[in-house]
């Protein structure tokens, strides 16, 4: 038996199930504290940007800002696409192929 | 039936949701295939977790030999973003039962807020039974999904997809493009990239992501603070 991905499973439910849970559920009756609010509205935009990062900047245990970087070369028009189109599925696409050009050259 | 309007156009909408599932689901499945996951706790994670950045996380994270707890920790943090989204779309649900509530909130997600915040902005009937049709839907698609990326890469794909390590960072990317909305955003954010890089080569694991993360809101509440 898999007990240990079971668990973990699991946990990422009740972890991903409950912030999107309680407040739509309690909002009428409980108010979040202003200053977990401010807290709160940075952690969307610091967790992916500390998630990116090492993805983007480190290459093979190493810090890598050099074209031989495709991860990080892709990235940039990848940022554009996001930019402009705002969809999911086309930056997918786009970053995809960007990546797929470069391993080409 | 007094629903049928809003059942059906909840439905409708979910379309683009669905379309914007496809590529991860289908990369989140074929991924998950290189761990020792089977496929179908790969499968059921997606029908019980439904959050495709944290799944793709996940198996990432399993690739490099994380251990549970990381894992779950990880999870948590991207998914607090979904308080506020959760907290903003709760104006749109005054008139709704609140027994129906829970099952609303399992819907939501970074594409259902999106598309919802707007859509819920018209005037319309049952606004809970809409809003929890579409979701119900993208969540079928979701699955469908990363059913599909099981099959594809167990049966029929004998290759490897050069490219398909990069769904993850494009998705970040767009997601962090979705987040900014002020000056202070890009700020907290260019911090906790430069921190997580810093700690990726002090602490062990993915302490990183979390420690950064943290620290980086925490100093961007100070920062507005001391302006």
């Amino acid at each position: 038996m898999h007990y240990k991905y079971i668990l973990m499973i699991l946990g990422m439910t009740l972890v991903t199930y409950i912030p999107r849970m309680l407040p739509v559920t309690l909002l009428s009756k409980v108010k979040i504290p202003d200053l977990v609010v401010r807290i709160l509205k940075f952690v969307g935009p610091a967790i992916l940007a500390a998630l990116l990062a090492p993805t983007l900047f480190v290459n093979n245990g190493s810090i890598d800002i050099s074209l031989q970087n495709n991860y990080l070369l892709a990235a940039i028009p990848t940022f554009f696409t996001a930019y402009f189109s705002r969809s999911i599925f086309i930056t997918v696409f786009a970053g995809m192929g960007f990546l797929y050009i470069l391993t080409l050259i | 039936m007094r629903y049928k309007k809003d059942i059906s156009d909840g439905v409708k909408n979910s379309i683009p949701v669905i379309l914007g599932y496809l590529p991860i689901g289908i990369s989140y499945g074929i991924l998950a295939l290189s761990t020792d996951l089977p496929p179908y706790l790969i499968v059921g994670m997606s029908v019980f977790v439904f959050a495709g950045s944290s799944q793709l996380i996940a198996i990432n994270m399993l690739t490099a030999q994380a251990t549970v707890i990381p894992v779950v920790m990880t999870t948590f943090l991207i998914n607090l973003r979904h308080i506020l989204m959760s907290a903003s779309l709760s104006l749109h649900f005054k008139k709704t039962p609140s027994k129906l509530l829970p099952f609303i909130g399992f819907v939501i997600t970074d594409e259902s807020f999106a598309l919802g915040s707007t859509l819920l902005e018209e005037d319309r009937e049952n606004k809970g039974i809409f809003f929890l049709s579409m979701g119900i839907s993208a969540y079928l698609g979701w699955v469908f999904s990363s059913l599909i990326g099981v099959i594809l890469g167990r049966y029929i794909l004998n290759f490897e997809i050069p490219v398909i390590d990069f769904v993850l960072p494009a998705m970040f990317i767009i997601l962090l493009i979705m987040q900014i909305k002020e000056k202070m955003d890009i700020i907290v954010a260019i911090l906790a990239g430069v921190l997580s890089i810093t700690l990726y080569f002090i602490v062990p694991g993915n302490w990183n992501i979390i420690i950064a993360t943290i620290s980086a809101a925490v100093l961007g509440v100070m920062i507005e603070n001391a302006l």
